[in-house]
């Protein structure tokens, strides 16, 4: 096992095992959300109190959970790369946070189509609609500060030292909906407990859950190849792979 | 065909969910477009590059 995180902190067998893994989660993401979708717009039942408006779920919550859970992921790879010094870490954190503000922002725009005709409002600084456009400026900040500064290294750091310092708004936004009087609803799904919806509603939001994640997965990797080639263009490999044409 | 243009409805809400639905496919297009873009532009960069590198070393 440790073996294994050890060749894997190497950008070259990262590089080779990541373009196997590659096509297996495309195809995993296209079928899932494809199967999701069509699930939760055709046959999924009406909400008795939201009518046919609650299947924006199906988008709203896969973004905003992947939105959070890649923001986490990106503090674990700043561990990484401030504690152990590991370089692909420092990719990582670049080929993520794109794709994490991506995420950030549908959910904010999915949330506010759906605050329309249920709240009234397109928009209210409710405290979870606040602290998610918080991490969606945050996010910009880290996307800002890469491009900004031209050594890798020092860009590498400073954006792990960013994501590190806006961390506290993880908590701020899934505790938004205790710690104060919101009109953000409360969680559905829960880590210890029986999920607040019905089965027939549940089903097609955790295939959508997965087919989201198993997206976001496609896109990091694919994005963090193309920073690995670049960066590792000193590297005999990589004049390999483009003298047979393989990039 | 009528049950159709009611499903399409959603209940009145339809005006909602299709453009939410239509935007989540875009934004999912526009990740992959820009990925592939990406991979285009390293390895053209990566071929001037290196004939940049064979050229000095010459």
């Amino acid at each position: 096992m440790w073996n294994f995180l050890y060749k894997l902190a190497s950008p070259k067998y990262y590089f080779n095992l990541s373009n196997k893994i590659i096509p297996i989660v495309t195809i995993l993401a296209t079928l899932s959300i494809a199967i999701a979708f069509i699930w939760g717009l055709g046959l999924a039942p009406r909400d008795y109190q939201q009518g046919d408006a609650f299947r924006l779920i199906y988008i709203h919550v896969p973004a905003a959970f992947l939105s959070m859970a890649l923001y986490g992921f990106m503090s674990f790879l700043s561990i990484l790369l401030l504690v152990w010094r590991i370089k692909l870490a420092g990719i990582f954190i670049k080929a993520t946070a794109k794709t994490g503000a991506w995420f950030a922002l549908l959910a904010l725009i999915t949330g506010s189509i759906w605050g329309k005709p249920m709240w009234g409002a397109w928009w209210v600084w409710d405290a979870r609609l606040t602290s998610e456009l918080i991490l969606l400026v945050i996010y910009f900040a880290i996307i800002a500060v890469i491009s900004a500064i031209n050594d890798n290294k020092k860009s590498d750091n400073v954006a792990a030292i960013i994501t590190l310092v806006g961390l506290i708004d993880l908590p701020i936004i899934h505790y938004s909906v205790y710690w104060w009087n919101t009109l953000h609803q409360g969680s559905t799904i829960l880590v210890l407990g029986k999920p607040k919806i019905h089965s027939s509603m549940l089903y097609p939001l955790l295939l959508a859950l997965f087919g989201f994640v198993s997206f976001a997965i496609t896109i990091i990797l694919m994005r963090a190849n193309n920073e690995v080639l670049w960066r590792e263009k000193r590297q005999s490999w990589v004049k390999q792979l483009m003298e047979e044409s393989k990039i | 065909m009528s049950s159709f243009l009611e499903w399409i409805n959603m209940g009145g809400y339809g005006i909602y969910i299709w453009p939410a639905y239509i935007i989540a496919c875009i934004v999912m297009i526009i990740n992959v477009l820009t990925v592939k873009i990406e991979k285009k532009a390293v390895s053209k960069n990566l071929d001037k590059w290196y004939k940049k590198k064979s050229y000095e070393s010459s």
